[in-house]
């Protein structure tokens, strides 16, 4: 799960880490307030979970209050990747005098947090990765111990950072990383982390997005409502990526489904959406949870269903669809064919089920090949 | 011969009286498989499936030595539950439950380190060895014994890639998921190598997915160490980067992990790469007349 910046900033500043001085608005009104009561001289910030929002013009310096307010109004009605800005972050802005990376990941091959700095901030880190890879130090972290001072030391003289800010730096780093650890980080990060003029070092930008699985010992997280398709389908225990083709595509297993997703493709389809069952799913409720969150989408004009039964049943899946496509077929809402093929357990059993429904959108296919030529068929290629 | 479980392999349960734990514990003992005892805190001296129940493991090893665990205790208890395993030594666990948090798996990983046991998982299918035991969730009617090792990513794929491989009148040593969590036990490599060492196991399936670089530090290996052939299939061809594709390990970030990067890796390794499962039961055959 993802923080906006100015969630992340209220952690880092209980947890000592030095932010800017700074205002959350949710009207061009409280824009101008926080405007007045910071003195003027401010940056706007679009609150966005989207990466890239520098360069989508959500970052803006005012030179008045009035400006600052057409510029709110202007962010206000500004979507940054598709999302609307609906909080505006006004901070106090600085003079800044030299800006770093510092950043903490989780590092899977090694499985342990990975901390990385890098003298030239500012940048994003995979774009420094690309145009100087060497300037990145990186330090892997033994949980137990925690992070050393003295190696983030080695690696601030090797990156040539002024002496006089090491301590600052080497703090500020302990901190950020005992938040990691404490609060189920999966990455946090500070870009830039910055010296100002007058010699004060601050985290001007906050990322810090916590593992999913560990937020249930997070009380202090803020939970959010679901929005999108993929969060309600998350809330119900799917996994559910909306993609732009129009085959949709109801599979169990991350792995089988996005099979069933390079099929289509061979076949010359486009699938609409990538939706896994999970590989225990064993009821009925979860394939009817299944369909309605793929049907919602306007573009699907066929709809694939390929299951492999290993601890969960043909039959029980089979009844789970059959049970849909009745309560769709008597509501009229159903208006694109539905290819079904079914393996495993109780595959016959299943299929048998599936034969006795009478909606006429029903197709069931024995064999994998022929189940994904006729829902291409069917549903028709993209344009 | 097969590799890390069979017919003798003593397993015990943990978690064996929720609802997953005595489904899947029960169709484990269908298979064949030795379920020894069970473990669910406060419900020692109940029996599930037959198998009795103990508080402890530590009670239940005294009275029913084993020489595999498989855990079905919720997320939040996993980390605790694989250190209780390490303590009375037995030497391999699968885990199969998902959603366990990344930074015990951390803890975990550092403990692994110290010691002998193989982990399996979390979020794997497990192990099965056909006609002998299955420690998981597999549909057992779908392997035969027979020539192919089988290594996996991802459960219910290496299901069907099974299926095909028995339907093209082959079978299987062993096949076991390693995870599609971000943080596993066992890697790729681990289980090649045993699969090299395994007289039985002529040829050696790969069942991969996009993200992480397990697949590519396989490849790598496969070209120094392994000297069966290797067939592999990568699932993920067509998925868009920077999404998440249901395991928290898929996703492709930064040009690592993608489908291109993997099957390069493993060409060049000389390992045959298909497109469909089918493809990979018609590549297996053809390694095996070629042997």
């Amino acid at each position: 799960m993802k923080l906006f910046e100015f969630e992340a900033k209220e952690f880092f500043q209980k947890r000592g880490i030095p932010v800017p001085e700074g205002i959350v608005a949710e009207t061009v009104d409280e824009v101008r307030k926080a405007y007045k009561e910071l003195g003027g001289k401010v940056v706007l910030k679009s609150q966005v979970l989207a990466g890239g929002r520098g360069r989508g013009g959500g970052i803006k310096f005012p030179k008045s209050e009035t400006e600052a307010c057409e510029i709110a109004e202007e962010l206000f009605n500004m979507k940054i990747n598709d999302e609307p800005v609906e909080r505006i972050l006004v901070e106090r802005a600085l003079d800044i005098k030299q800006e770093f990376y510092l950043g903490i990941v989780t590092d899977t091959n090694k499985g342990c947090p990975l901390l990385m700095f890098s003298a030239e901030g500012g940048v994003e880190i995979e774009e420094l990765a690309t145009l100087s890879p060497e300037s990145i130090k990186k330090i892997s972290i033994i949980p137990t111990y925690g992070l050393p001072g003295y190696q983030l030391r080695y690696e601030l003289k090797e990156a040539r950072v002024p002496r006089e800010f090491h301590n600052g730096i080497i703090n500020i780093a302990q901190r950020l990383y005992q938040t990691y650890w404490d609060m189920d980080g999966e990455l946090i990060e500070i870009n830039p982390l910055v010296v100002t003029a007058d010699g004060h070092i601050l985290a001007v930008d906050a990322k810090f997005n916590i593992d999913n699985s560990g937020l249930y010992r997070q009380p202090d997280v803020p939970r959010r409502p679901a929005k999108t398709a993929e969060e309600r389908a998350a809330e119900v225990g799917l996994s559910y990526v909306l993609l732009d083709g129009n085959i949709g595509i109801i599979s169990n297993g991350a792995g089988l489904t996005m099979s069933a997703m390079d099929y289509l493709r061979q076949e010359g389809a486009s699938p609409a959406n990538f939706l896994d069952l999970g590989g225990q799913a064993t009821e009925a409720i979860t394939i009817k949870n299944g369909m309605n969150i793929v049907l919602e989408n306007p573009n699907v004009t066929a709809l694939l269903i390929y299951i492999f039964a290993g601890g969960p049943r043909c039959d029980v899946i089979a009844k789970g669809i059959v049970e849909a496509l009745d309560g769709m077929e008597k509501g009229k809402s159903l208006h694109v064919p539905v290819v079904v093929t079914l393996h495993g357990r109780y595959a016959e059993a299943g299929m048998k089920i599936l034969s006795s429904c009478k909606s006429p959108h029903l197709y069931q296919e024995l064999e994998i090949e022929d189940a994904m030529r006729k829902v291409a068929e069917l549903g028709g290629k993209p344009g | 011969m097969s590799i890390l479980a069979n017919k003798d392999t003593r397993v015990i349960a943990q978690g064996i009286t929720g609802r997953l734990g005595s489904f899947t514990s029960g169709r484990m003992i269908d298979y064949g498989t030795k379920v020894v005892a069970g473990v669910t805190p406060g419900k020692g001296g109940a029996e599930v499936n037959g198998v009795p129940v103990f508080d402890t493991l530590r009670e239940a090893v005294k009275y029913h030595p084993a020489e595999a665990t498989i855990t079905f205790v919720p997320p939040p208890a996993v980390k605790e539950a694989i250190f209780e395993v390490m303590e009375e030594e037995i030497k391999l666990i699968v885990v199969a439950v998902e959603h366990v948090p990344v930074k015990d798996m951390m803890m975990v990983y550092q403990a692994l380190k110290q010691s002998d046991i193989v982990l399996i998982g979390p979020n794997s299918p497990g192990i099965i060895t056909a006609d002998e035991c299955s420690i998981g969730y597999f549909p057992g009617d779908v392997y035969r014994k027979g020539p192919v090792g089988i290594v996996s990513r991802s459960g219910t794929f290496s299901y069907q890639v099974a299926d095909d491989i028995t339907k093209a009148g082959l079978g299987q040593t062993t096949s076991l998921g390693i995870g599609g969590d971000p943080i596993t036990g066992v890697s790729f490599i681990d289980i090649l190598k045993l699969y090299e060492d395994d007289a039985e196991t002529k040829v050696i399936v790969l069942i991969g997915e996009i993200g992480r670089t397990s697949e590519e530090e396989a490849a790598e290996y496969i070209q120094s160490q392994v000297s069966k052939p290797v067939v592999a299939i990568i699932a993920g061809r067509t998925a868009p980067p920077g999404k998440t594709m249901g395991h928290a390990g898929a996703i492709i970030t930064g040009g690592r992990g993608s489908y291109d990067s993997k099957v390069n890796a493993l060409e060049k390794a000389g390992v045959l790469v298909a497109k469909t499962s089918k493809e990979v039961a018609a590549l297996v055959k053809k390694a095996l007349e070629t042997i």
